[in-house]
């Protein structure tokens, strides 16, 4: 099988848990994550001839400071579709979706375009990196990390319907990206979504306090999708 | 009894040293010059909200950099940059309403955020796209959809109501008399079709505003205001940028000096006649001898910024207000986010479009 490597912030970190309790053990894979992959300004440059990223002043984060391997393997990028950021930013206690509007009278309406500048700004520096990976003939996916958490409204005092819709729009405007650039995303499974547009509590982190990654069972439900995509790519 | 020799006494014998041309004007060097404004509002702790031509947007920036309490009364969040708030229209003018070049359009703003005046033509289309016609150029790419253009000017004139319930000072920079009318009368800021929409000479009519329709429009808008925020002030400013384009059959240079004469003789007799009503002579201090129009760029029309300094040098001296504080106080709405900084030099302006290639 093609060898697997997986990258991106901290959700590359529960697909290796995933893949240590896995029996037998999973083909050849290598993880590496760094929450310095969401950062907004990280600096691509390239060492002999890979793709290096630099980012130091990461806030409650090591430097990010990584040379990607050797594009023969299969490479999957956790972060792009990692919405936190965005569904909890404070503003939205004060704005929402224009098409909330009428839902929360009390909140500001923000237009579709304002969301787009901003999750453009956001995604520059990853964009960039994609598409040179793509330039230099990675074969490359971005994996989906849960939709956000039950417990994410109370934690940051935030509106479920705005949110939900942030983050809707976040993940629409990645994907249309990717899907533009060719890359194609490992979704998460439908069972995760409950109908209000949340994880299911199974999918949930478990920890009341830990605003957006998924259980256990996620993980290896969401490892167990990679490696049936990395089949299809031998 | 005077003495033989002496002149008799006449109306300008005793008069001030500003009085006089050799004296005031043809003996000072132009960065000397000083007392072109009386009788404005001191500006010291007051609300102070601007609206107006592309003009305009230079004084909301020269007090906030003052540390005056400007009012960004429809702030940007937070999450968005400088640069994409001021290009979605955040924190140009007090509230996100774009140019409003006619007094017409000052007075339906004002009845439309009052629930007096609700326009038949308010959403535009292109290409799929979807535009206010009211702020045609709010967002460059458009809309997504007619609804969304609706929310959005929905909560847009919910925040220029509050804007003009708790203004102390509205700053006003009138800039055209020409102006483009949709059927029901909606003063459209720019020409249907150039941005956005059709052209339809059976629902839209060229107008040329007339000495008394402008006096007539402010006069009722200033009516009006005073009615629900009974403490406003109006300090009238008249544009010092020529047209971009004229639709009067005029030469634009005629048709220009048509304009600014219309509209600088409205802003002197408010200011002459009605109460609460000043004027501040920016106009003069851009197109006046002594400037020699040292203070236009190369293309004659938009203002360099050193003239735009000049001008804000006599406003803030007019106003009683004391050499730059070192932190702004602008006030914003109660869903406050960053301030947003316009960038420096730069005006957001519909009427360019007139003429892409001249801009």
């Amino acid at each position: 099988m093609t060898m697997l490597r997986i990258f991106g912030d901290s959700h590359a970190a529960l697909l290796r848990t995933a893949a240590a309790r896995l029996r037998p053990p999973p083909p050849p894979m290598e993880f590496q994550h760094c929450h310095g992959w969401n950062w907004v300004e990280f600096t691509l440059s390239m060492r002999e001839g890979r793709p290096h990223c630099h980012a130091d002043r990461v806030p409650g984060s090591p430097a990010l400071d990584h040379t990607l391997g050797p594009p023969q393997a299969l490479h999957v990028f956790s972060s792009p579709l990692h919405s936190a950021v965005v569904v909890r930013d404070a503003a939205w206690r004060r704005f929402c979706p224009w098409d909330r509007a009428a839902a929360n009278p009390t909140l500001t309406p923000v237009s579709d375009a304002a969301l787009e500048a901003w999750f453009t700004q956001l995604l520059a520096c990853r964009f960039a990196l994609i598409r040179e990976l793509r330039r230099l003939g990675y074969r490359l996916a971005v994996v989906e990390p849960p939709r956000p958490l039950p417990q994410l409204p109370a934690l940051f005092t935030l509106r479920p319907d705005v949110i939900r819709a942030v983050d809707q729009r976040y993940r629409d405007h990645v994907r249309g990206w990717l899907a533009a650039e060719g890359v194609p995303v490992i979704g998460v499974p439908e069972a995760s979504i409950g109908p209000d547009g949340f994880t299911t509590p199974a999918y949930a982190s478990p920890d009341p306090q830990d605003p957006h990654h998924g259980s256990a069972a996620f993980a290896s439900e969401m490892l167990a999708r990679i490696l049936a995509f990395a089949a299809t790519q031998d | 009894m005077p003495p033989p020799d002496a002149a008799p006494p006449h109306p300008y014998a005793n008069l001030p040293a500003r009085a006089f041309w050799r004296r005031a004007v043809a003996a000072e060097h132009p960065s000397r010059l000083s007392g072109l404004a009386d009788g404005l509002p001191s500006l010291a702790g007051a609300r102070i909200a601007t609206a107006g031509s592309c003009f305009a947007q230079h004084i909301g920036r020269a007090l906030r950099a003052q540390g005056l309490a400007w009012m960004d009364h429809e702030p940007a969040p937070g999450f968005l940059g400088a640069e994409a708030a001021a290009r979605l229209g955040y924190g140009v003018y007090s509230c996100r309403y774009g140019n409003i070049y006619s007094a017409r359009q000052l007075l339906q703003l004002f009845l439309q955020a009052f629930g007096q005046f609700q326009p038949a033509e308010a959403v535009w289309t292109r290409d799929g796209r979807h535009y206010d016609a009211l702020r045609p150029t709010l967002e460059p790419g458009g809309f997504g959809s007619a609804e969304e253009v609706r929310a959005l000017r929905v909560a847009h004139l919910a925040r220029v109501k509050d804007m003009f319930l708790r203004l102390d000072v509205l700053v006003f920079t009138l800039g055209l008399t020409e102006a483009w009318l949709a059927a029901d009368g909606t003063v459209l800021p720019v020409a249907p079709g150039v941005v956005a929409g059709d052209y339809d000479p059976a629902r839209h009519r060229f107008h040329n505003f007339r000495h008394a329709e402008v006096l007539a429009d402010l006069t009722a808008f200033m009516a009006a205001l005073r009615q629900v925020n009974p403490r406003a002030r109006l300090l009238l400013t008249v544009s010092p940028v020529p047209l971009v384009a004229t639709a009067s059959g005029q030469h634009v240079l005629v048709a220009t000096t048509y304009a600014k004469s219309v509209l600088r003789a409205v802003a002197g007799e408010m200011a002459m006649h009605e109460p609460g009503v000043s004027y501040f002579p920016a106009y003069e201090i851009i197109t006046g001898q002594p400037s020699r129009h040292m203070h236009y760029n190369p293309d004659l029309r938009t203002v360099s910024e050193a003239g735009v300094a000049e001008v804000m040098r006599h406003f803030l001296a007019a106003t009683g207000t004391p050499p730059a504080t070192a932190t702004a106080t602008t006030t914003t709405a109660p869903a406050t986010a960053a301030p947003v900084p316009p960038p420096p030099g730069f005006e957001f302006c519909d009427e360019v479009l007139l003429d892409p290639g001249g801009a």
